[in-house]
C-alpha cells in the first residue's frame, strides 16, 4: 500500500497569528460577557466596576446632600439681603424712581447692566437701587414698591449651570421668586402676596 | 495557545482540496473550538478538534457546493475533473507523491476522511467513528473502500499518464 506516502500539510505561516485574532476578537466581543466572567481576572475588573459604582452612588449622594445644602445657604443669603434692606437707610444707594437715573448708576460699580424699567403705570414704581452681596456674589438690587410693600429684586450674571430653575418658594413669610434672562438670573424677594409678586416678575420679564 | 494546528489543517485541506478553502476552515473550526469549549468532555482534544474541523469542512462546502458535488459522482467522471485542478495547483512533487496526491483528492468526501484520520493522524477506528459519526464496523468497512479505490484510482491516472 502507498497510503503510508499520503501528503500531510503543515499549517501555512501566519494561519495560527489569524486564528489568535480571530479568537481574540470573538473573545473581546461575547467572551466577556459569558463563561469570561468567571474567570479571576475579570471577576476582578467586575469587582472594581462594583466597587466604582458604590463610590459614584456615594459621591452623588453626597453632592446631592451637598446640592441641598448650597440651595439653603442660598435662600438664606437672599432672605438675609432683604431683610437687612428694610432696616433704615439701608435700602437704597441710588434714590431715584427715574430709571434713566438709576441704570446709569450701576455703571463702574458692577460688570453688568441690568435691566431697569419703573412700572409705576403697573402699581409697581421704582424706588431706587443699590449693590449688595448675596452669598459672596456682588449683585444689583432693585427696589420696587407696591402699597405699603418694598420688593427687592436681586440680580446677578449667570449662565448655563449657574441658572437657578425658575421657582417660586415661601421663606419665613417672604415670598421667593426666581426667574433667568439674558443670562442673569433674577430673584424678587417680598412680603407682598405671591401673586402680585408674580405679576412683577411677568413685568420684569417682557423685553 | 494553538494546539494540534497542524493535524486541523491538513484534514481541512484534504476534505476542502483548496488551500485558501483550508484556512478559511480552520479559523472556522477554531473559532467554534473556543466558543464550545465548555461541552468539550473526555481527554481527547485532537479527536474533538478534527470532528470540528470535519463539521466546519462540511459546513464550508455546504455553502459553496456546485463544484463540490462531482464528489457524488461516479469515478471516471472525476478522473479528468481532477486532473485538471491539480494541474493548476503547480505541486512541486515528485510524480509519484503528485499522482497520489491527485488520486486522493479524487475520492469521494467519506473516504477522504477516513483515509486521513487513519493513516495521517493514525486515529484509531473508535475515535474515527466518533469523528464521522459511523459506527466503528462502518469506518472499518468504508476505510478498506477507500484504500481499494485509492488503488484504482492511482493504476488509472497512472496509466493516463503513459
Amino acid at each position: 500500500m502507498t497510503q503510508s506516502q499520503l501528503p500531510f500539510w503543515a499549517a501555512p505561516n501566519g494561519l495560527r497569528e489569524k486564528i489568535e485574532q480571530d479568537v481574540r476578537a470573538a473573545a473581546k466581543a461575547e467572551g466577556s460577557r459569558r463563561r469570561a466572567w468567571r474567570k479571576p481576572r475579570v471577576l476582578a475588573a467586575n469587582g472594581m466596576a462594583l466597587a466604582a459604582c458604590l463610590c459614584l452612588v456615594a459621591l452623588s449622594a453626597w453632592s446631592v446632600g451637598a446640592s441641598y445644602q448650597a440651595r439653603d445657604d442660598q435662600r438664606r443669603a437672599i432672605l438675609d439681603s432683604h431683610l437687612r434692606s428694610l432696616a433704615p437707610g439701608h435700602l437704597t444707594d441710588v434714590t431715584s424712581t427715574d430709571q434713566h437715573t438709576v441704570k446709569p448708576w450701576f455703571a463702574g460699580k458692577i460688570d453688568f447692566s441690568p435691566p431697569v424699567v419703573d412700572h409705576a403705570p403697573d402699581g409697581f414704581p421704582l424706588v431706587g437701587g443699590r449693590v449688595d452681596v448675596v452669598g459672596g456674589h456682588t449683585v444689583a438690587a432693585l427696589v420696587y414698591s407696591r402699597a405699603n410693600h418694598l420688593i427687592n429684586v436681586f440680580v446677578q450674571p449667570a449662565s448655563g449651570s449657574e441658572l437657578l430653575p425658575a421657582s417660586a418658594y415661601t421663606s419665613r413669610g417672604y415670598h421667593v421668586v426666581s426667574w433667568s434672562r439674558d443670562e442673569m438670573q433674577f430673584r424678587a424677594v417680598s412680603d407682598l402676596n405671591l401673586r402680585e409678586l408674580l405679576q412683577l416678575r411677568d413685568l420684569l420679564q417682557q423685553p | 495557545m494553538l494546539p494540534h494546528l497542524d493535524a486541523a489543517f491538513n484534514l481541512a485541506r484534504h476534505l476542502s482540496r483548496s488551500q485558501h478553502d483550508a484556512e478559511d476552515v480552520v479559523q472556522d473550526a477554531y473559532l467554534r473550538a473556543w466558543r464550545h469549549y465548555a461541552s468539550f468532555r473526555g481527554d481527547n482534544a485532537r479527536g474533538w478538534l478534527l470532528a470540528i474541523v470535519r463539521h466546519a469542512a462540511l459546513s464550508h462546502r455546504r455553502r459553496d457546493t456546485v463544484a463540490d458535488l462531482t464528489d457524488e459522482f461516479n469515478d471516471a467522471m472525476h478522473s479528468e475533473a481532477v486532473a485538471s485542478a491539480a494541474a493548476d495547483e503547480q505541486l512541486d512533487r515528485d510524480e509519484a507523491s503528485a499522482q497520489l496526491h491527485r488520486a486522493l483528492d479524487a475520492l469521494p468526501f467519506k473516504f477522504r476522511e477516513v483515509l486521513v484520520l487513519r493513516e495521517l493522524e493514525e486515529l484509531s477506528y473508535q475515535d474515527i467513528g466518533r469523528i464521522v459519526r459511523a459506527p466503528v464496523g462502518t469506518v472499518m468497512s468504508r476505510l478498506s473502500r477507500a484504500r481499494a479505490r485509492l488503488d484504482v484510482m492511482l493504476t488509472r491516472l497512472r496509466r493516463d499518464d503513459l
